[in-house]
């Protein structure tokens, strides 16, 4: 292999390493000479002390001038060595791997000293200088193993948590309630009948069977009886009118009935309610967009008089004539009133609401339209001082006129305040409702998500008013918070905070987030989709989760 | 809540389940503790002859299922500390029902929390 032979230049291919070394000048004659000069070095450097030591009977100028020429020598020499050890420690893996013993040659081990041949499978000590014999590295491996088993299901450990936290789950082992009701669930069409299992269960059976979307005509009657009085649906859109209609022929003593997603609900299935169900007072129907006007009249003037709660939501089919009917009809005992996404409802027909005294939860949600701040601070004036709850979600017309005039003279029952998606409030209406806002003792739920014209004067003065009762708060999309509200948080002693939610809002980091899992005592669940500068290394407190967290899956 | 049983002499320790039609488990404490039922009768500040003897008698649980809730506790047991890749706990389904009952009685087989598994 004549490298330079004639002065080409004509160079074949090389392997990777070869071609790295050359270009990073890695010559190994050069290394070993070097490193043979060290060695060299440090041999005349003892031998020089040792010559200095014992000295010789020459004269004392003479001597000196020697040992100064020694000295001078040596500590020069000392100093090359010193760099070249220097130099040497920089190249140290690769020097040693020079200085190592080939394969097939003997070395002594480095733990146990025991004679064995290198081997190309060797292992190098764990300090480095040395190797390994066969029975001392093999002790390793089993460790090697280990560890990196432990690294991957370290990772799937991570993932599944991520997934698992998405999913607001718990990260358990699954009860075995649990388990058995999945299997129930599974085989709910073989399975004739499920017995006496206590009311809880047959819920918790309701909502995973409805959440399999195994709530069929053919199984719905496993979940009827006589005694029962609350009955919860979440999914029935695989459940016929007919099957709808079953509910009030088995269970007779039916208090309180709630139908999502029950497209299939006809006018005949709400008129049987309204006659067999005498001790209905309280109804939710969501999705039952086939139920005629008429119907609903027919129904508020049948059992209006008892009901306690109705809801209604996702249909085009409740306007003026039913509500002037549940007006008529409720207004001795209607408490709890919900209206979500019902399109036909007006402005002009909510001030039919003035009519219901007892009124002490309310919620017109996504119901742009209909809500003007007029209507609504004129309804707060005449209900405001009883009302519990109030959730305003999506009424893009009112404006700061609405919690000044509306909410802040009236509201003092006020517990739980929901005004996401409110573009039309600014930063200077909420200071100004919850700046000294004497009359309201605290808040125990606010949303104001996705209030994007809300800032830091607002929500730090909702903070300074109602940081002592707070328990959920969710400040989503309010993206010109800055961190000085946080650190108000965190400062304010919220001892019930248990549920915040400040996805994308950009300030938060993991500064913020570690202050206020540490002060906030009964904090539980932090919702941080789009908080981009929270890392994987916040240190949060024991048994708080944090869900969305952009490290999480990665 | 925690299955954690209190001082290390409870680790190795065995307790007996009793059947219905007499068949008795014998299982560590630690594993009985799973079930909130099972733990407070066992528990040893109670005056219950249950834990005098270390001994449960169970006359609503035939010997088939509490052969189950018994590999169940084992099963949660074993797979406290890691929750994320376990196998799946078979249950055939002739037994769900009446495992669902007894699962109930005894306390529901508490979740095991997975605490500080967040802290940074």
């Amino acid at each position: 292999m004549s490298r330079n032979a004639g002065g080409s230049r004509v160079r074949g291919p090389n392997s990777a390493l070869t071609e790295f070394l050359r270009e990073r000048g890695i010559d190994a004659n050069a290394i070993r000479h070097r490193y043979e000069e060290t060695i060299q070095q440090q041999a005349t450097a003892s031998s020089d002390t040792v010559v200095t030591v014992s000295g010789s009977s020459s004269t004392s100028s003479s001597r000196s001038h020697e040992v100064e020429t020694r000295v001078s020598s040596t500590s020069r020499s000392r100093k090359r060595t010193k760099k070249k050890r220097e130099y040497s420690d920089d190249e140290g893996e690769l020097l040693s791997r020079m200085t190592r013993p080939r394969p097939g040659q003997i070395d002594f081990c480095a733990e146990c000293q025991c004679r064995f041949t290198v081997t190309a499978y060797s292992k190098p000590a764990r300090d480095g200088n040395g190797l390994l014999c066969h029975s001392c590295g093999s002790k390793y491996a089993q460790e090697e193993k280990q560890q990196k088993k432990t690294q991957i299901s370290s990772r799937k450990r991570k993932k599944s948590i991520a997934a698992a936290l998405l999913d607001k789950q718990e990260f358990a082992v699954p009860n075995l309630q649990d388990l058995c009701i999945k299997i129930i669930a599974k085989y709910i069409d073989d399975v004739e009948i499920l017995g006496d299992i206590g009311d809880f269960n047959m819920e918790k059976i309701a909502r995973i069977l409805s959440r399999n979307r195994s709530l069929k005509d053919n199984t719905v009657k496993l979940f009827l009886g006589p005694s029962i009085k609350r009955l919860h649906f979440w999914d029935c859109s695989n459940l016929c009118s007919d099957s709808l209609e079953l509910i009030a022929s088995y269970c007779p003593l039916l208090e309180s009935l709630t139908l999502s997603m029950c497209g299939q609900i006809t006018d005949k299935v709400i008129d049987y309610y309204s006659t067999n169900l005498r001790n209905l007072h309280s109804l939710t129907v969501n999705g039952g967009f086939l139920v005629t006007s008429g119907c609903w009249v027919r129904f508020f003037d049948t059992i209006g008089s008892q009901l306690v709660r109705f809801s209604v939501a996702n249909t085009l089919r409740f306007n003026r004539n039913p509500l002037e009917a549940l007006v008529r009809n409720c207004s001795g005992t209607l408490e709890e009133l919900s209206f979500s996404r019902v399109g036909s409802l007006q402005d002009e027909d909510i001030p039919l609401l003035l009519q219901l005294p007892k009124l002490t939860a309310l919620e017109l949600s996504y119901m742009r339209s209909a809500i003007t701040d007029d209507c609504m601070i004129g309804l707060l004036r005449l209900v405001g001082s009883q009302l519990v709850a109030l959730n305003l979600d999506d009424s893009g017309d009112l404006s700061d006129k609405f919690l000044v005039e509306g909410v802040r003279p009236h509201c003092g029952r006020l517990q739980n305040l929901s005004l996401a998606l409110g573009d039309g409030f600014t930063d200077v209406g909420v200071r100004d409702l919850f700046k000294d806002w004497e009359l309201n003792n605290g808040l125990i739920s606010a949303n104001f998500s996705r209030c994007t014209n809300v800032g830091d004067e607002g929500i730090q003065a909702l903070i300074d008013h109602s940081a002592k009762t707070l328990v959920i708060l969710n400040l989503n999309s309010i993206y010109n918070l800055t961190s000085a509200t946080f650190r108000l948080l965190a400062s304010s002693d919220c001892e019930f905070l248990s549920q915040l939610d400040f996805g994308f809002v950009h300030c938060v980091g993991d500064e913020e987030i570690e202050v206020l899992t540490e002060r906030c005592k009964s904090l539980q669940l932090i919702e941080a989709y789009g908080n981009i500068r929270i890392s994987e290394f916040a240190k949060l407190k024991r048994g708080v989760k944090v869900a969305g967290r952009q490290s999480d899956s990665l | 809540m925690s299955g954690d049983s209190s001082g290390d002499s409870s680790d190795k320790e065995y307790v007996r389940l009793v059947s219905s039609d007499g068949f008795e488990f014998s299982i560590l404490r630690s594993a009985a503790s799973v079930s909130g039922t099972l733990r407070g009768m066992l528990s040893q500040s109670s005056n219950f002859v249950e834990a005098k003897q270390n001994r449960v008698v169970l006359p609503n649980i035939s010997g088939v299922l509490l052969e189950k809730v018994c590999e169940y506790l084992y099963y949660n047991l074993k797979h406290q500390n890691n929750p994320g890749n376990i196998p799946e706990f078979d249950v055939p389904p002739e037994m769900a029902l009446e495992l669902l009952v007894a699962s109930d009685f005894l306390d529901g087989m508490r979740r095991v929390c997975i605490r500080n598994r967040l802290v940074g």
